[in-house]
């Protein structure tokens, strides 16, 4: 798909890692861009973007949030046949290689570790939407 | 720091820990915003030390803690410093202590001791992920337990000084 037509969805609890990878996608031309503070939040923002026929076409989720974390988030989007082809970027400062694992096991299309720097995600996201079909016109 | 195979890091060692620390915390500034730090001086505190403590206006506190060894590491700034730091991470002036910068804080606290319990953990350490805590208050000071050795790094940065500080006690 063309980049900078990609609506992202940002699932974080910390404001400063939103803000940071806005600022990323900013630089690639990306401005469809939306944010939830926990798991929970983001779901129900896929699950109404999914009724309403607007889908996102990337997520970057936190693995440690309140209210629900992100691998139960993953779980869930994953579970649904609707968003299952979903591509989540699991975000953490968890380096265990456990996590890693878990979360390509649970469907996670890649995984960052904090701290991160621009030339590591814009490389994620141009090839995550690269390989995401063009959006129907309306 | 590359960790030698099987040996683990004498804890009492506070250069060699400063200098992980300082690692930690220069590759996260690297990594989100493409600067260098610079190592300023190591004070150990102990006993009295602790007493004698700088004055900071925002500290982010986390828990370094294995099954059987406890500790807390910490990173404190002045209004003055911060401020730009923030506003660098963000792309925004940040101008006050708010909930945003408390926010940022925490997770620079959270990132830098991501990275430190891994190169601990190179070491032969168990140390686990902990929640972070931000204390703010003008001219506040950060104390520690009368039985722990506590570290602190002074770091400088482009905007001015801050305080990585590294404690255990049982070790």
């Amino acid at each position: 798909m063309n980049i900078p037509e990609a609506k992202i969805l940002l699932v974080d609890d910390f404001s400063m890692v939103r803000a940071s990878i806005k600022n990323i996608l900013k630089d690639l031309g990306i401005t469809n861009i939306h944010e939830a503070k926990d798991g929970q939040q983001g779901l129900d923002m896929l699950a109404e973007a999914q009724s309403k026929k607007e889908p996102f076409d990337l997520v970057f989720c936190d693995w440690n949030m309140p209210n629900m974390s992100g691998i139960d988030m993953l779980k869930e989007v994953k579970s649904r046949p609707e968003m299952s082809d979903l591509p989540i970027v699991m975000v953490t400062a968890e380096r265990d290689r456990a996590n890693v694992v878990q979360a390509l096991k649970q469907g996670a299309k890649d995984y960052v570790v904090k701290p991160f720097n621009k030339a590591q995600i814009s490389k994620k996201i141009e090839r995550i939407l690269m390989q995401t079909p063009a959006r129907a016109s309306a | 720091m590359a960790a030698e195979q099987g040996s683990l890091l004498d804890l009492s060692r506070g250069d060699q820990l400063c200098q992980i620390v300082f690692e930690c915390v220069n590759e996260t500034f690297y990594q989100m915003t493409q600067t260098n730090l610079r190592k300023g001086q190591v004070r150990v505190f102990n006993t009295e030390g602790s007493l004698i403590n700088y004055k900071h206006d925002i500290s982010g506190i986390i828990g370094v803690v294995q099954d059987d060894l406890e500790g807390t590491f910490s990173l404190s700034f002045s209004s003055e410093t911060v401020f730009p730091i923030l506003s660098e991470f963000y792309s925004k002036d940040i101008k006050k202590i708010d909930d945003r910068a408390i926010d940022s804080v925490a997770e620079l606290t959270n990132v830098v001791y991501g990275l430190l319990k891994e190169s601990l953990n190179d070491y032969g350490y168990g140390f686990k992920m902990c929640l972070p805590i931000v204390v703010m208050g003008p001219n506040h000071k950060v104390f520690s337990p009368l039985s722990a050795t506590k570290w602190s790094q002074e770091i400088h940065t482009n905007h001015g000084t801050f305080w990585a500080e590294l404690l255990f006690h049982n070790f």
